[in-house]
């Protein structure tokens, strides 16, 4: 393992006033690589991609992208970098038609007058059949799956190195969760490197290939994927969690 | 008859200039959940700038535009320097206080400058009355809701057909998410804030031949395109102008029904009822969202 | 002395200014002591009428010009203390304060509005300051309920005589007796109603209508439409520029165009704003630089050019009844100085009973009595007429054949 990581987080903080969110996140992705972060609620995980994606600023630690340093980078210099976010909660423009937030995903290289977006965005469509038949349609009134299709979709059209993905799983039916995961792996599978935060570990535990335990703001341990899922220290705080749900 | 053709010309004028700034009020608004309070005086620079480049020789549209062309950029200086470091916080109030300080020392300055007379702005559509059924009004009144609806509609169609308008909504929806595309919600901001003061200038300038030019006129003005702003829903740029209108016209009919003195009185407490009535405005959009 | 002091500090508007003037009181013995060879003025340098406050100090400035050339006053050069109240009457309070007990002038010379004059009177009363106001017109700014006004003097119009004048006037102006009466919703326009019904009704005189518009308005049409339905032809007005602008706009717009007789609200500035819409609008005054003039207005209109590179002529002094009332009052003030032979308020207050001069505006013969503290008198009022960007004494214009 000569390369060296895509990503890479050290000893990251955030506060929200005298609050403190994340006290010591630590974590790398190397390219190509599909990384989970899994955690209970509350345990910072989304503050951590947050500012990751420059839409927090980090109050202590280093944020490296690519070897270089871009801790406290905004969110659009982020995504101009190549790190594209599909937030918690979707943030979907509900006020815009599913075209117009797919273009908004692809504002950066619209600026730049990039001529592959219409090409791109015909492979999107092709890989949520559901948005084509909703092009025209406002954001807003889409289903909660068809939602979580145009984020993703919308995260992609940014053409990212990395894809941060946070909470895939929120408000959403198991059936649709069982089309959108193999999707992210498929995704994978083509060479884009994924972080994923999921609050549903054996979802998680699934796709990803590496996978990191945060607590209580801090990453606790991390190893491969398919080793945590009979980790006892998992099997008891997580995914017994999850069977109860 | 004839008067109540007069006062509903002379309320349509006058709701055209309210309609301008509440326009400049409601975009700023949007995108910054804050706006700047000198916005009356912005309004002012218009007309006086105008005046004063008209003085040292330089044809009108030239005035005009420089005159415009200084409003914009003091709209994006103001937004850089006196609202954007004092609106970091959800709830900041900060930036209102900045922007009526700087608004004072506006019209101060202005004054120990240019004088508090009403300097004149000639303009040739202000020659003739058009004579209606016993009611008058000049060409360039009726300019002004002209120019109000037209901006409007330009406006619509930028933020409907253009990516930097979509980028404005999407600001104005939601910023995290607009960064999150790679939109500088920031620089967007400052866009619209400048082009807020140039549209605002815009009014002053063509409403400076019907009402003159000072320096002082932009309080009052500003103070109620906001509470019309306000009234109609802010971030609802199509109901904000139609409002405008309507109390611009309302303004006058209490004028000829009641009296003048009644006008404010009466016209503030229908305000205030209908805000009771709609406490988020009365065109406030719907949040289109599903979880 | 402690309860005067405690006393003072009541009045002041602010902690900051108590403290300055703790400071003056016990830097200067307040009994018998001689003030200092400064005139004290609170004008409004900015605010809605800040031209105004303009005018009147090129009237100050070119007497003071005058008189310093000339050696000054008992051997010292006659100084002007100018502070700004933004048109407030609060920072006019403090103002005076302030040319009272920190500069100790002997003298204030007061500005445009009333309701700043007002509120002079219990701080010049408790200083013993004398005070000569120039064009604030209000009654009560010389007649004070029942006290006696020791201090207060003016050289303008007095409100109280003002409305008769008008009536008068206007009624001259339509034969079938259709005066209206339009006014401005502020503390000067609110003030006058009363003076203008009541001259009205001792002319017997039944006004066919009453209207009032707010500053900053900006059209007057639903007030001129009632007042055509009502057959006005002539109307007495209590406005400013800018609003006057807009009654004529109005005028224009309906086609209406009623006789306009004003108070001394507005100047030369309408004409350049209103354009030829302000041809035929009476404006009452005292004094025009406008016209031939005799040797003496000459010479001032001269200096007032030579020291003030923006007046090239009497199109740019926007009221000449200010500034003629300010040059007057200057002078009467310093030879009134010399008469008093030394810089004792209270000496230069009873000289003001006897001080003669041959003014721009009348001969003071002399200024002032102890029974009357204004110095011009209803038969000094003029009417002037505004013709192609002049205002000419209606006497001179073409309007004098009219009626």
């Amino acid at each position: 393992m000569t390369t060296s990581p895509l990503l890479s987080i050290e000893g990251l903080q955030v506060r929200y006033g005298a609050i403190e969110a994340v006290t010591d996140a630590t974590l790398s992705v190397m390219p190509g690589e599909f990384v989970g972060v899994i955690g209970s609620n509350g345990a910072g995980k989304s503050s951590t991609m947050r500012a990751i994606a420059g839409v927090l600023r980090p109050a202590g630690g280093k944020v490296r992208f690519d070897g270089a340093d871009v801790t406290g980078r905004r969110g659009h210099a982020m995504v101009h970098l190549g790190v594209a976010m599909v937030p918690e909660g979707r943030m979907i423009f509900g006020d815009q038609t599913v075209r117009e937030n797919l273009l908004l995903g692809a504002y950066s290289r619209v600026m730049r007058n990039d001529q592959s977006v219409g090409q791109d965005m015909d492979e999107v469509l092709e890989l949520f059949p559901r948005l084509r038949e909703r092009i025209g349609q406002l954001g807003g009134s889409l289903s909660g799956g068809e939602q979580q299709m145009l984020a993703i979709a919308r995260g992609l059209l940014s053409k990212p190195r990395l894809l941060i993905v946070d909470e895939l799983s929120l408000g959403l039916a198991p059936k649709i969760l069982d089309m959108l995961f193999p999707i992210l792996a498929g995704l994978n599978a083509r060479g884009l490197s994924i972080l994923l935060v999921e609050q549903m570990a054996s979802y998680a535990l699934q796709v990803t290939s590496r996978t990191y335990v945060m607590e209580n703001g801090r990453t606790m341990f991390s190893g491969p994927s398919r080793e945590l899922a009979h980790d006892d220290r998992v099997l008891d705080a997580y995914l017994g969690r999850h069977r109860s749900d | 008859m004839g008067a109540s053709i007069q006062y509903f010309l002379s309320g349509l004028s006058i709701g055209g200039v309210y309609a301008l700034l509440a326009l400049g009020f409601s975009m700023m608004w949007s995108v910054a959940r804050a706006a700047n309070f000198n916005h009356g005086d912005i309004f002012m620079v218009g007309g006086m700038g105008t005046v004063v480049f008209l003085g040292l020789g330089l044809p009108v549209w030239v005035s005009a535009v420089l005159a415009i062309l200084i409003a914009t950029i003091a709209g994006a200086l103001i937004e850089r320097f006196l609202i954007r470091p004092f609106n970091r916080e959800p709830n900041s109030v900060g930036w209102m206080l900045t922007t009526v300080a700087i608004g004072v020392m506006i019209v101060g300055a202005s004054t120990a400058l240019l004088g508090s007379a009403a300097r004149p702005l000639p303009s040739p559509l202000m020659d003739e009355p058009l004579r209606i059924g016993g009611a008058g009004i000049f060409p360039q009144e009726l300019l002004l809701p002209a120019v109000a609806v037209l901006t409007t509609l330009a406006l619509y169609l930028f933020q409907s057909r253009t990516h930097l308008g979509r980028a404005i909504r999407a600001v104005a929806a939601n910023r995290t998410a607009a960064e999150l595309m790679g939109i500088d919600a920031d620089r967007v901001t400052l866009y619209v804030f400048a082009v807020a003061g140039g549209l605002g200038a815009l009014a002053g300038f063509l409403v400076a031949p019907v009402i003159q030019a000072s320096t002082t006129i932009g309080l009052a003005f500003g103070l109620k395109a906001f509470m019309v702003a306000i009234i109609a829903g802010i971030t609802n740029p199509a109901g904000v102008v139609i409002v405008a209108l309507v109390f611009g016209v309302v303004e006058r009919f209490i004028e000829g029904y009641f009296s003048t003195s009644a006008r404010d009185a009466v016209g503030f407490s229908i305000m205030i009822l209908v805000l009771l009535a709609f406490p988020q405005g009365i065109f406030a959009r719907k949040e289109v969202a599903k979880v | 002395m402690r309860t005067g002091f405690l006393r003072k500090l009541a009045l002041r508007g602010s902690l900051a200014s108590a403290v300055l003037a703790a400071i003056s009181v016990t830097a200067i013995p307040a009994a018998a002591q001689q003030a200092q060879p400064c005139i004290g003025a609170s004008w409004e340098l900015t605010g809605a009428l800040a031209h105004l406050g303009r005018q009147i100090r090129y009237g100050v400035e070119t007497a003071l010009a005058e008189i310093n050339g000339a050696g000054g006053v008992l051997g010292q050069q006659l100084r002007l203390r100018v502070y700004d109240d933004g048109g407030e009457p609060p920072r006019a309070v403090d103002n005076a304060m302030r040319i009272g007990e920190q500069d100790n002038c002997i003298v204030m010379i007061g500005g445009a509005r009333t309701p700043s004059a007002i509120a002079l009177r219990q701080p010049l009363h408790d200083m013993g300051l004398p005070w000569i106001g120039v064009v604030s017109a209000g009654v009560r700014v010389l007649d004070h309920e029942g006290r006696a006004n020791k201090w207060m003097f003016r050289v303008g119009l007095n409100d109280g005589l003002v409305a008769p004048f008008l009536i008068d006037n206007a009624l001259k102006l339509s034969p079938a007796r259709k005066v209206a009466f339009m006014h401005e919703a502020s503390a000067w326009g609110q003030g006058a109603a009363p003076f203008v019904q009541n001259a009205a009704k001792n002319a017997n005189l039944t006004l066919v209508g009453t209207e009032t518009f707010n500053v900053g308005d900006t059209d007057m049409t639903a007030q001129l439409i009632r007042l055509r339905t009502a057959g006005a032809e002539s109307i007495v007005y209590y406005g400013l520029d800018a609003e006057t602008d807009a009654l004529l706009r109005s005028m224009e717009r309906l086609n209406y165009r009623p006789t306009i007789v004003s108070a001394l609200g507005i100047g030369a500035q309408l004409s350049s704003t209103a354009g030829p819409l302000a041809n035929g609008v009476r404006v009452m005054g005292t004094f025009s630089f406008w016209g031939k003039l005799d040797p003496n207005a000459q010479r001032v209109l001269n200096t007032i050019m030579a020291n003030n590179r923006e007046v090239t002529g009497p199109k740019d002094l926007l009221l000449h009844s200010g500034t003629a009332s300010a040059y007057d009052v200057t002078n009467i003030i310093a030879r009134a100085i010399t008469l008093a032979g030394s810089f004792d308020r209270t000496k230069l207050r009873d000289a003001l009973y006897k001080v003669q001069f041959r003014g721009l505006i009348t001969d003071y013969n002399p200024a002032f009595s102890p029974q009357n503290h204004d110095a011009l008198r209803a038969e000094m009022y003029r009417m002037f007429v505004f013709h192609d960007g002049m205002v000419i004494p209606v006497e001179d214009s073409p309007y004098a054949a009219k009626k």
